[in-house]
């Protein structure tokens, strides 16, 4: 009998913390985007992340996966009308050779430039090997060594060249123990920091929060009504692009492209806000860039951030990889931003109001399209 | 009634009596001690948090000194030598310059290094209302190929405001330190890679020696430990100390800079992680008397401590007393990537360059 009671008593904590994650998202938001950020998604590496997507949407609907590793959830008549799709992935580099001192050399799994590389000699490294991960760092060198007159140019050394990943190993054997192994994944440690007000910081954090915003929309959207149609997509591998498309399209935006029949497409992401631009901030809510074939989507969206008093910024053009193969098929396609400081560096600030703002206009969209 | 009192009694007792002998015996190693001291702030100028945290962790009874910078020491001891032993609580970072209107703050570096690690990278303020974070402003795509490398007066920091006003509400005044946002790497259980190593594990090596040598055995010579202050900005605290403590040996404990990592030319500086502690023959600011040298390696030898020997580059707080009449015989642990966030360093070289401490107050 007592055990029961204890069983209960335990049990009621848990199912207050789903009912009120799924009833009442918008105030735990920010612990949704923690929680997401804390799982690893390198290009081609997406299945944690999508596996933690899944388990936070309640209750479970249908989900379906393509090859590549999109999750695909789709509502009662979800191929009518909306798709919502955000990119999972991150940039990163992949083990490509090891030394015989121990030391393992990197590649980049995607086409990032040399700007992503200078950030991370002399920071922590993560590798993702098939079982557990192992803390790295990368190398740089070591500053006394150096006569004074050498030491600015050795910031040249800051380039994946000279990339050089320490995980205390002495020689190849070493390596093997550890059980890294060529091709694994290796990402900057992700590093959730608070800034003042609503404004967060981290890396890839920008990307993270479009998926944070989907999650809380389709929760959201999934208890509310028992009836709904939209499709939510989680996209993987969206770093990377199809080879032979013009203009430069995601190769997994373009499979999802392949898989939907929607006919309107809403895409979130995350759009940079140039420091010297006035026209667009950070706070200033989500950014709907009107493509060229926006039409009733656009509409609709503008319409519901009017009546909810939500804050929205305008943007004529924004080039995204992600559109270009939805823009072919001549549906409606919309990008809906969340504006992102210093983008593509360690430190990519995002404003949680934007992202909220982002949340309710979405929800409420998706609301207001199943009304009779 | 009274069998219940004394039941209590005795329970009471009994449970504070490990508690009152663990507070007098810290069963904490310098690898213990490393882990809590790197994490707390002390850029030069501003060592206060480590000197408080040194001071209250050292043995009970031992009168400590402080003075208004906060170099700590304590004497043990009389007579002839006066040996002194000293680490250095600052480390390297940013002091706050300037607040803009826009709120974002510019900085002056204490201590040399590439202002280009902080790029792009969340920093700690440690303001008087507490720590805040920040990022540093990075520059923005495609100018970095072009431009002259990343120079101290690029440093500019968000904080997540947009005017100096609001800058001010968040506490943050000109002065406040600055650090990365420190984190423990551990590559191996045995094998640490973080900010300031350099010279946290000099003064936890102080702290656990002063834990474990038998003072009341210490006969016929003086012995001194000092954690001074500023070493990083030009040996400031060891130059206020010299004159005061008037050694007649010196050995500060510090990094020895090794090229054991792949960036470094192995043919200078290389003494590999793991192979115990270092005598720092030779560096930047002096060069010890090879009898001494002799001295050292003996003592290790009686007690079989791993101890290496080579020469390096860099400063260290000991040369300061050398015009006082001090022989300067610098201590260290071979440690790379020298004044960065991931500094390196084996948990043995730390144990055995305590065990070496311990040896020399004994045997000297």
């Amino acid at each position: 009998m007592r055990k029961k009671k204890r069983k209960r008593l335990f049990c009621i904590p848990l199912f207050v913390s789903l009912l009120s994650f799924s009833l009442f998202g918008a105030q735990d938001l920010e612990a949704l985007l923690q929680s997401l950020y804390a799982v690893y998604a390198p290009c081609g590496g997406e299945e944690n992340l999508a596996g933690l997507i899944e388990q936070k949407v309640l209750p479970k609907g249908e989900w379906k996966k393509d090859n590549l590793g999109s999750i695909y959830l789709s509502l009662e008549d979800g191929e009518g009308y909306t798709a919502c799709l955000v990119p999972m992935d991150e940039v990163g580099y992949i083990v490509s050779g090891k030394t015989t001192d121990g030391y393992l050399r990197l590649d980049r799994i995607v086409p990032a430039d040399s700007y992503n590389d200078t950030f991370h000699p002399g920071h922590p490294m993560l590798i993702l090997t098939e079982t557990s991960s192992v803390s790295a760092v990368l190398a740089l060198p070591s500053l006394h060594i150096f006569p004074r007159s050498q030491r600015d140019s050795l910031e040249g050394l800051f380039s994946l060249e000279n990339f050089f990943l320490d995980i205390g190993a002495s020689e190849e054997e070493d390596i093997k123990k550890r059980g890294v192994r060529l091709l694994d994944p290796v990402l900057p440690v992700h590093d959730w920091s608070v800034l003042a007000g609503k404004k967060r910081a981290g890396y890839g954090l920008g990307k993270r929060a479009c998926c944070a915003v989907l999650v809380q929309t389709a929760c959201k959207t999934v208890v509310s009504t028992a009836s709904s149609d939209a499709t939510f997509v989680w996209m993987a591998q969206t770093c990377f692009y199809h080879r032979s498309s013009r203009p430069r399209t995601s190769i997994g935006a373009l499979r999802s492209s392949r898989i939907l029949k929607n006919e309107k497409i809403l895409i979130l992401e995350a759009v940079p806000v140039n420091e010297n631009a006035d026209f667009l901030s950070l706070g200033g809510g989500p950014i709907l860039v009107q493509g060229r074939q926006s039409g009733a989507l656009a509409t609709s969206l503008q319409e519901m951030a009017k009546e909810g008093n939500i804050p929205l910024q305008h943007l004529d053009f924004f080039s995204s990889s992600l559109t270009p193969p939805f823009e072919k098929d001549s549906r409606d396609v919309i990008v809906l931003g969340i504006p992102v400081k210093f983008s593509g560096t360690p430190a990519e600030v995002i404003d949680l109001g934007d992202a909220e703002a982002m949340a309710g206009l979405l929800e409420g969209f998706l609301a207001k399209r199943r009304q009779p | 009634m009274i069998k219940t009192k004394m039941v209590i009694f005795w329970v009471v007792a009994l449970l504070l009596i490990p508690g009152i002998q663990a507070q007098n015996i810290p069963n904490k190693s310098p690898w213990d001690w490393l882990q809590e001291l790197v994490l707390i702030p002390g850029v030069s100028g501003k060592e206060g948090k480590v000197a408080d945290t040194i001071q209250k962790a050292l043995p009970p009874g031992f009168e400590v000194k402080r003075d208004d910078s906060h170099n700590l020491w304590f004497t043990k001891g009389a007579g002839k030598p006066h040996i002194v032993f000293v680490a250095h609580t600052d480390e390297i970072g940013f002091l706050v310059d300037k607040i803009t209107p826009s709120g974002r703050l510019t900085v002056k570096g204490r201590g040399g290094f590439f202002p280009k690690m902080y790029e792009g990278h969340a920093v700690h303020i440690y303001t008087s209302r507490g720590r805040i974070e920040g990022v540093v402003v990075p520059r923005p795509k495609g100018k970095e190929d072009n431009i002259s490398p990343y120079q101290m007066s690029d440093v500019e920091i968000y904080l997540g405001v947009s005017s100096g006003e609001e800058a001010l509400e968040l506490g943050v005044a000109e002065g406040d330190s600055v650090t990365i946002k420190k984190k423990l790497i551990f590559l191996r259980p045995d094998l640490l890679c973080t900010r300031a190593v350099d010279d946290r594990a000099g003064c936890a090596v102080l702290l656990a020696a002063a834990w474990r040598i038998e003072w009341d055995k210490v006969e016929g010579k003086t012995v001194s430990f000092v954690w001074d202050v500023q070493e990083e900005i030009g040996l400031i605290g060891a130059s206020r100390m010299a004159p005061h403590l008037q050694g007649d040996i010196v050995f500060p404990v510090d990094t020895f800079v090794s090229s054991d990592s792949p960036l470094d030319d192995k043919r200078f500086a290389y003494l590999p992680l793991g192979a115990g502690a270092v005598i720092r023959a030779i560096d930047s600011s002096n060069i010890t008397p090879y009898p001494f040298i002799h001295r050292v390696r003996l003592i290790a030898e009686k007690s079989a401590i791993p101890v290496q020997l080579g020469n390096t580059r860099g400063g260290n707080d000991g040369s300061v007393f050398v015009p006082e009449g001090a022989v300067d015989i610098p201590l260290s642990w071979p440690g790379t990537y020298s004044h960065s966030f991931i500094e390196k360093i084996h948990k043995q070289d730390l144990e055995a360059l305590t065990d070496l401490v311990i040896a020399l107050v004994r045997d000297w």
